[in-house]
């Protein structure tokens, strides 16, 4: 089964462990914080009833993954049919900054999106809330890292004190629902692609 | 009440393994005036008594049963005696970290601990759990350096913590442990890790992955109905994942005013089955025990989803959120789900023999926890051994997903190799019998006829060919 959902739009948020991946779908989704949330494992999703552009509504699936590498072989499950991608570094992590292209990586090689080079991204520089002293990753090579990846939107972002979160959550919606578009409007062109995608991913669970 | 308690070790164990095992607990021939209460209390004697006369087969038949060991005090203690009598340990071959030498999971290890024990309220409690949580798995890590710490791990570490911590008479949790008992903590954690845990302690998810594979199964033999409604034919489960991995405990939080919390249950259950199957089979029938509102879920949600994979995934966590966070829906389901699994943990022909195919051969599954009646005392040797093996099986298996590819084109390669030798040799027994019947049956000389790049099609024609040709002879 891999018919497009009207009007559901499927984003993931990926990045290291510990960036605040769950803190910011439950800032976005229940406009909460807490300091105890316990690390994912595998995988968690919440959604909430979007307006964008105040004319065109649509839910939105918020799914939330483990960062731990190995949880990345789940990702297969998990990616496809994604309308947009959240990469998430911590301000405070340089580590978790530089493997943020290996994430967006990974995701392309997973997802099996149908146009890899113009699938949505969003990047978002999360925990600004700190201070100064303790941020290592510059706006600079932020700005920098989103313009390599093909100028994707960046946002700084404290799901603690909720800078930013709706902000770049609307934009996250918006593009989620231009690719949704686009892909429908070319569903009909893939549909037989569509098969032979499943019948691959068929074989590879026979051997499991 | 005396004389029952009086009972020698043996005839209380011949009485509890002739009880009807439907029956609600180990303890049902008692008369049903007693309450729930009295049983416990009764219950904790026996227990007591099977720890002082060292019964491990008694003591895990009551551990078994319904409220498995009562109380944390005795749980701890009945843990302990079970864990350590299965692996006889040699300091001189594993020695005791001395070294300050760091794990490379280390800096992983710290983001979960510091995420730990969340439901406890008071701020210095939770500090020295999360400080014991942290000793614990460090030092196990550093002690078998040769093994991967995953996010879940501290999950199932932090049960053991908790229990140790047991909630005293004032409702409160005992974090101040003697250094003795902390070493009694650590025998436990580090037992139950070497013995039940090693598949998930590899660097990579392929064995937890090969594991959750046998869920379906299980639920195929229960409730076919089920089986293929939500598709698991085809849909890997991987929405078991975290439940396996962490036995339950990464969302069953022990409530800490409760001695006796489902999740203690749990972990008694899989320390006295010896089994890891046993958490596969609790999952499985707690999915068939909430299968009503899957269901309704299911039909509600067909448009909400993405693709069937999302949907399966997406009803199961909503129903099993909506069910947990219903205290009473929860005690419910539970009580449910673990008297299912306590009285029945037989395992069906078909899912054996997928057991056999999919598992590998260091598997606890196969060995330390595969719950045989019979369990084995280990040498510290052999468990070193079955960790170096799942080490290098689990090497192998994750360059066989990496080399995948090639993989089908030499199978592909070998199908044509295979069949042509299968039409020579037919062509020979054509030659030799020269029988009439022969063209009766598919001609396998038609070969050349077909798509030979159809490898598929060719090789099931060449044996239906054989078939036939065996079937006429």
């Amino acid at each position: 089964m891999s018919t497009r959902k009207k009007n559901i739009l499927k984003v993931i948020i990926l990045g290291d462990s510990g960036v605040g991946k769950t803190s910011l779908m439950h800032r976005y989704v229940n406009d909460k914080y807490s300091q105890q949330y316990k690390a994912t494992i595998g995988a968690d999703f919440l959604t909430k009833e979007v307006n964008i552009d105040s004319d065109k509504v649509a839910t939105m699936q918020v799914w939330d993954t483990a960062g731990q590498e190995r949880f990345q072989s789940l990702g297969v499950a998990f990616y496809r049919g994604a309308d947009c991608c959240v990469l998430v570094y911590d301000v405070t992590n340089t580590k978790s900054f530089q493997n943020i292209k290996s994430w967006r990586d990974e995701f392309l090689v997973h997802a099996n999106v149908s146009t890899p080079e113009t699938f949505p991204f969003v990047l978002l520089g999360n925990k600004i809330d700190t201070d100064d002293s303790k941020k290592v990753v510059t706006n600079k090579a932020a700005q920098e890292l989103a313009a390599s990846l093909g100028n994707i939107p960046l946002f700084f972002t404290s799901a603690k004190t909720a800078i930013n979160v709706d902000t770049a959550f609307q934009e996250i919606a918006r593009s989620a629902l231009q690719q949704n578009q686009n892909d429908a409007d070319s569903f009909e062109d893939d549909f037989n692609d569509a098969i032979n995608i499943q019948l691959d991913n068929d074989t590879n669970s026979c051997s499991c | 009440m005396t004389s029952l308690v009086g009972l020698g070790t043996g005839e209380w164990q011949h009485k509890i393994q002739n009880t009807d095992t439907t029956t609600e607990d180990c303890l049902s021939f008692l008369p049903s005036f007693y309450n729930e209460r009295t049983v416990n209390e009764l219950k904790l004697k026996v227990i007591n008594r099977a720890m002082e006369s060292g019964d491990f087969g008694l003591l895990s038949e009551l551990g078994k049963s319904k409220c498995g060991f009562v109380s944390n005090d005795i749980r701890q203690v009945a843990w302990y005696q079970i864990l350590t009598s299965q692996i006889i340990f040699q300091p001189s071959i594993i020695p005791e970290p001395t070294n300050e030498e760091k794990h490379c999971d280390e800096s992983q290890i710290q983001l979960d601990v510091s995420r730990s024990f969340g439901y406890i309220p008071e701020e210095i409690q939770r500090n020295s759990l999360k400080k014991l949580l942290n000793e614990q798995i460090v030092r196990f890590f550093r002690k078998y350096p040769q093994l991967r710490y995953y996010q879940g791990y501290h999950d199932i570490v932090s049960v053991f913590i908790i229990t140790f911590c047991h909630t005293t008479k004032h409702g409160k949790l005992q974090t101040k442990m003697l250094h003795r008992e902390k070493e009694r903590l650590f025998k436990c954690v580090e037992i139950f890790s070497l013995l039940y845990l090693r598949d998930f302690l590899m660097d990579s998810l392929d064995f937890p992955i090969d594991q959750i594979g046998i869920i379906p199964a299980l639920i195929k033999e229960q409730d076919s109905v089920l089986y293929e409604k939500l598709q698991l034919d085809t849909i890997k489960p991987f929405f078991a994942i975290a439940s396996i991995l962490t036995i339950f405990s990464h969302d069953l939080k022990p409530d800490i005013l409760n001695n006796n919390s489902v999740i203690f249950q749990i972990f008694d259950l899989v320390i006295c089955t010896h089994s890891m199957f046993t958490p596969l089979i609790l999952y499985s029938n707690m999915i068939i025990a909430i299968k009503g509102k899957l269901y309704e879920e299911y039909e509600q949600n067909l448009e909400n989803f993405e693709n069937e994979t999302d949907l399966v995934h997406g009803i199961i966590q909503k129903v099993l959120v909506q069910t947990m966070n219903d205290n009473k829906g929860s005690k419910k389901l539970w009580s449910t789900v673990l008297n299912a699994t306590r009285t029945s943990t037989i395992i069906g022909r078909d899912t054996k023999k997928m057991i056999k195919k999919s598992i590998n051969k260091a598997s606890p599954l196969q060995n330390t926890g595969s719950g045989t009646k019979l369990v084995r005392i280990l040498e510290q040797t052999e468990i070193v051994k079955l960790i170096e093996k799942g080490i290098k099986l689990n090497k192998q298996q994750k360059e066989g997903a990496t080399k995948k590819g090639d993989n089908y084109q030499q199978w592909k390669y070998n199908k044509l190799i295979k069949a042509s030798l299968l039409i020579g040799v037919c062509s020979i027994a054509f030659g030799v019998s020269c029988d009439q019947r022969f063209t009766l049956s598919a001609d396998p000389f038609n070969l050349p006829l077909l798509d030979i790049t159809k490898l598929v099609d060719a090789t099931e024609f060449v044996a239906n060919s054989v078939r036939n040709i065996k079937n006429s002879l």
